[in-house]
């Protein structure tokens, strides 16, 4: 069971994210192109959002085809449609 | 991403500010578009915009400015990107649809001015946004007083050229808006040492036909009786196209639109149990998703905006028949005075609009949204009212801002409102 409700993949640039996006979604495993949560950086930019159960054979999959990331982070936000905070 | 914070500190930006915008933007998007169940696969490229908003398209403006290349900022959807591409400029959106801008603004302007123009000026005296610091010239339009009054105000600190709009529809309005679209492009081209030929003007305007075109397809796919997208994607969808690469964006709404096709053929329904909504009313500049999150998440999907977000930015082509630049610039003129906008009198083609619209894309019912001290719209509101009312639409006005204050309330009111559609 994963330790966290949601996991980034964090990158240095948006190359690198569209890079393991496009590898991952070719693969069959469930990632999601998402801003980077405040709390795993400071600055705003693209981060993939993915399965807990997957991070492991996604690490294979990087060090394989020799794709570029900075972390895996595992994070405990929630998305809620009922918030209704806007920014 | 490193690079964003190099980038945003060459453009002088104020950082420590702009990170409070940081903070709060990955949230409201996890709110708002994360939590969304059945979202359409191509719907990654607008993520991935969004996702980096005041990275990705900003890098790719500093990268054409070292090249020599001119931006120009607008804020409206009467002016014409046609006559800014053919000189071989980019034309950007200066958005403003964020609280986080308005106190900015407040210090300029008089507290009761509509939230969208407070943002412009919290935009961009507060250099909390790259579009506003990468815009060389700002294009202004004389669609509101306050607008009018506040591009004064920005004129002090940033190049500003104002197009006047007329504000009736007879046949010398168009003659006078023709001739304000030949000034733009004296301006664009004294700006840009680029001339805009017959060659350049017609594949400018055939340029943005394609993007209009994509849009009025994807619009068209929202009148299916099996909604493939929601109102909120499609909203985002229309907001980044003001900023986005124009033959890039018109791929992607394409490749959506595919997409939507094999979705609705595969029986994919976002309305299922839903009330279908016509939304009308002032525009909703990124990131202001909360009427139509307000509405999502109380039993209804929106299938329709008739807003300068919506037909209105796209409706009716630039007839392609011109030969010589003088007809040229008429028929871009006659295209965008088609629009129908509340700062002209009388306006009634904009009810009719509306009237077809909610026809055509079967809604249920029309909720007017505007924002706060917007006088044309907020005049409007009671003979559109009327006007649905004729025709047996039921209709729910609303005047709303960009805090958050409010949220709760009006959900009451748009759900009392889907829940007596029946």
């Amino acid at each position: 069971m994963a330790e966290y409700l949601h996991y980034y993949i964090l990158f240095q640039n948006h190359t690198d994210a569209t890079a393991m996006y496009r590898t991952l979604k070719s693969s069959g495993i469930y990632a999601q192109i998402s801003p980077t949560p405040r709390e795993l950086s400071v600055c705003c930019g693209v981060s993939l959002l993915i399965h807990g159960e997957d991070v492991e054979h996604i690490k294979e999959i990087a060090a394989d085809k020799k794709l570029n990331y900075l972390s895996i982070d595992g994070l405990n936000n929630t998305f809620d449609n009922t918030r209704h905070k806007y920014g | 991403m490193a690079d964003n914070q190099k980038m945003w500190a060459d453009l002088g930006m104020n950082l420590e500010m702009h990170d409070m915008l940081c903070a709060v933007l990955p949230g409201a998007i996890g709110d708002v578009f994360m939590s969304q169940e059945n979202r359409p696969e191509a719907m990654d490229y607008f993520d991935m915009v969004l996702a980096d908003v005041h990275g990705l398209r900003p890098a790719e403006l500093v990268e054409f400015r070292k090249n020599g290349g001119k931006v120009f900022g607008t804020f409206c959807a009467y002016v014409p990107d046609e006559v800014i591409v053919a000189a071989g400029a980019i034309a950007t959106g200066l958005c403003a649809g964020s609280q986080f801008w308005v106190p900015g603004g407040e210090r300029y302007l008089p507290a009761n001015t509509c939230p969208l123009i407070k943002a412009m000026l919290g935009a961009r005296f507060d250099k909390t946004c790259p579009f506003y610091r990468l815009a060389d010239v700002y294009i202004g339009e004389t669609t509101c007083d306050g607008k009018k009054k506040a591009y004064e105000i920005l004129g002090t600190d940033v190049p500003m050229h104002i197009m006047d709009l007329p504000q009736m529809k007879r046949e010398k309005d168009y003659l006078k808006w023709a001739d304000e679209i030949k000034d733009l492009k004296d301006l664009v081209e004294k700006e840009t040492g680029t001339v805009v030929t017959e060659e350049k003007l017609a594949a400018a305007i055939k340029l943005i036909n394609a993007k209009r075109g994509a849009l009025e397809r994807l619009y068209a796919l929202r009148r299916n009786a099996n909604v493939p997208i929601s109102g909120t994607d499609t909203l985002l969808i229309s907001q980044i196209a003001y900023y986005d690469d124009p033959a890039r964006f018109t791929a992607m709404v394409n490749k959506l639109c595919d997409e939507l096709e094999k979705r609705i053929a595969d029986g994919v329904n976002l309305a299922e149990g839903k009330k279908r909504i016509l939304i009308t009313g002032t525009p909703m500049a990124i990131p202001n998703w909360k009427l139509h999150n307000l509405v999502e998440t109380s039993g209804g999907i929106v299938v329709c905006e008739e807003t300068c977000t919506g037909t209105r930015y796209f409706e009716n082509q630039v007839d392609e028949s011109g030969a010589t630049l003088d007809e040229m610039i008429q028929n871009i003129a006659n295209r965008y005075m088609s629009i129908n906008c509340a700062c002209f009198t009388p306006n009634t083609a904009r009810a009719d609009d509306v009237i077809r619209l909610a026809k055509e894309s079967k809604a249920d019912g029309v909720i007017d949204v505007n924002l706060m001290f917007c006088q044309t719209y907020d005049i409007e509101g009671r003979s559109l009212e009327e006007r649905c009312k004729a025709e047996g639409i039921p209709f729910l006005g609303i005047e709303t801002d960009y805090t958050d204050n409010d949220a709760q309330q009006l959900k009451t009111r748009i759900g009392a409102f889907i829940e007596l559609l029946g």
